[in-house]
């Protein structure tokens, strides 16, 4: 189990801004009024100098794999797409299994008397501030095996696509989540808030990077373009 | 002063709150009570302005959180007024609005609260976490014409259609909107919800259709 603590760098907190507008539906190159635009940077000092990013993960075997779910030492993943994906890859093969999450602490900077745009405007830097972290813990692993001459597949998470909330449950019984003070409530749910968790494939060769290329559906999470809208 | 004065007057409140225009509001709020205009007119006018901004937001036009800003143009009118109290009187439909149990989200919640109470509705917030007997208890307790239940995740969304069940069996007549992001017209109706807004921009609408059907008796 590896513990990873990202670093956010000024320049990545620089892209936070755009990636949180985009968050709040702002199209490319569309300015927000000067109040907007004043609470974000507050939001994104905030965010800044008090979240406390942190990262956890594990690569473990794959023990077997049939048409409704991946199967591993923690438990299985029920997903028939990505248990699709997964029987298609070629070699030897294995899963990730990843948690990453800024903490709680980013909240101080709300104050007491909270209106809702400025709640909003913190929320959509923090999402956006909490992948960042997510990409910078996904870089690890995936330099790792890149460096055994393997491939990683993309992030899949619970809640997602044909796969249960309740699949959170695997995750976090794969990886120890209080080393970076995440912890899972009874209704599934990730504390700090603003936390990520996901698995991914590892293998010789991965015919897809995601299970979207097994899905028609267009919708606004895919990794991979969809074929009817291309 | 004669209608062509006061009509210039209630025009420029009501372009104030669309353009986020604290001063120019508060200019005319004090200019239309010196020409001696009726509050009544003059929260018409704060209203109509944030109806050309939400307007804006159905179509696209201005992002939501130009829209909370424009709320917030329109509260600190009213403050001006002292008005709460007599939204209160004047029948404001009593609504109850929470997040189920478990679940901790709280801001798209907030933004409905928000949106509901800037529209004139009497909003009671429950906040996140609410259990059932809270729920019901509320509804009997303010009378509640409509409850708004939250959940943002699928495995608190669950505890919605006993919600529903055991708040019709006490309140009958209350109309119960749901919403969250695991959510859609077909969970609604098979929950045994009387209305569902997919997010923010049709909350209104979709919320005076459910009372309309409500009011007479039609089925969704």
């Amino acid at each position: 189990m590896v513990i990873v603590k990202p670093k956010l760098s000024a320049e990545l907190i620089a892209g936070l801004r755009e990636k949180a507008l985009s968050n709040l539906g702002y199209q490319k190159r569309v300015t927000p009024d000067q109040v907007t635009q004043k609470i974000l940077s507050k939001a994104i000092d905030a965010v800044h100098q008090s979240a406390n990013p942190r990262g956890i993960y594990l690569e473990a075997p794959i023990i077997g794999i049939n048409r409704q779910a991946i199967i591993t030492e923690t438990g299985a993943i029920r997903s028939p797409r990505f248990a699709r994906l997964a029987g298609l890859c070629k070699g030897k093969r294995s899963l990730v299994f990843m948690i990453a999450t800024i903490g709680d602490e980013w909240k101080r900077g709300l104050g007491k008397e909270v209106s809702v745009l400025r709640q909003l405007l913190f929320d959509a830097v923090a999402s956006a501030a909490v992948e960042l972290v997510a990409g910078l813990v996904e870089k690890q692993w995936r330099e790792a095996a890149e460096s055994k001459g393997l491939k990683a597949g993309s992030r899949f998470s619970p809640g997602y696509c044909d796969w249960d909330l309740k699949g959170q449950r695997v995750i976090f019984k794969a990886l120890d989540a209080s080393k970076i003070g995440v912890e899972l409530t009874r209704h599934y749910v990730m504390v700090p808030e603003k936390t990520v968790s996901a698995v991914a494939l590892i293998a010789e060769d991965l015919p897809a990077a995601a299970p979207c290329a097994f899905c028609p559906k267009d919708c606004p999470w895919r990794k991979i373009p969809c074929q009817s809208s291309t | 002063m004669n209608n062509e004065a006061n009509q210039k007057v209630l025009d420029l409140i009501e372009k104030a709150v669309p353009g986020y225009n604290p001063e120019q509001m508060n200019q005319g709020i004090e200019q239309a009570l010196r020409q001696g205009i009726p509050v009544q007119e003059i929260k018409q006018a704060l209203f109509q302005g944030l109806e050309l901004s939400r307007k804006k937001l159905l179509t696209r036009d201005v992002p939501l959180p130009k829209f909370l800003l424009s709320i917030d143009v329109l509260d600190q009118g009213f403050k001006r007024l002292s008005a709460t109290e007599d939204r209160e009187k004047s029948g404001a439909i009593p609504l109850v609005i929470g997040v189920v149990e478990g679940d901790p989200h709280d801001l798209g919640k907030n933004i409905v609260s928000r949106i509901y109470s800037a529209s004139g509705y009497q909003v009671h917030d429950l906040g996140v976490g609410v259990p059932a007997e809270t729920f019901i208890s509320t509804v009997k307790e303010k009378q509640a014409k409509v409850l708004a239940l939250s959940s943002m995740i699928s495995t608190t969304m669950v505890q919605m259609p006993e919600i529903i069940k055991r708040v019709k069996a006490v309140a009958p007549d209350t109309v119960v909107m749901v919403g969250g992001a695991p959510l859609d017209l077909n969970l609604a109706k098979s929950f045994g919800a009387d209305g569902y807004a997919e997010s923010a921009v049709t909350l209104l609408e979709e919320t005076e259709a459910a009372l309309e059907r409500a009011s007479v008796k039609e089925k969704w």
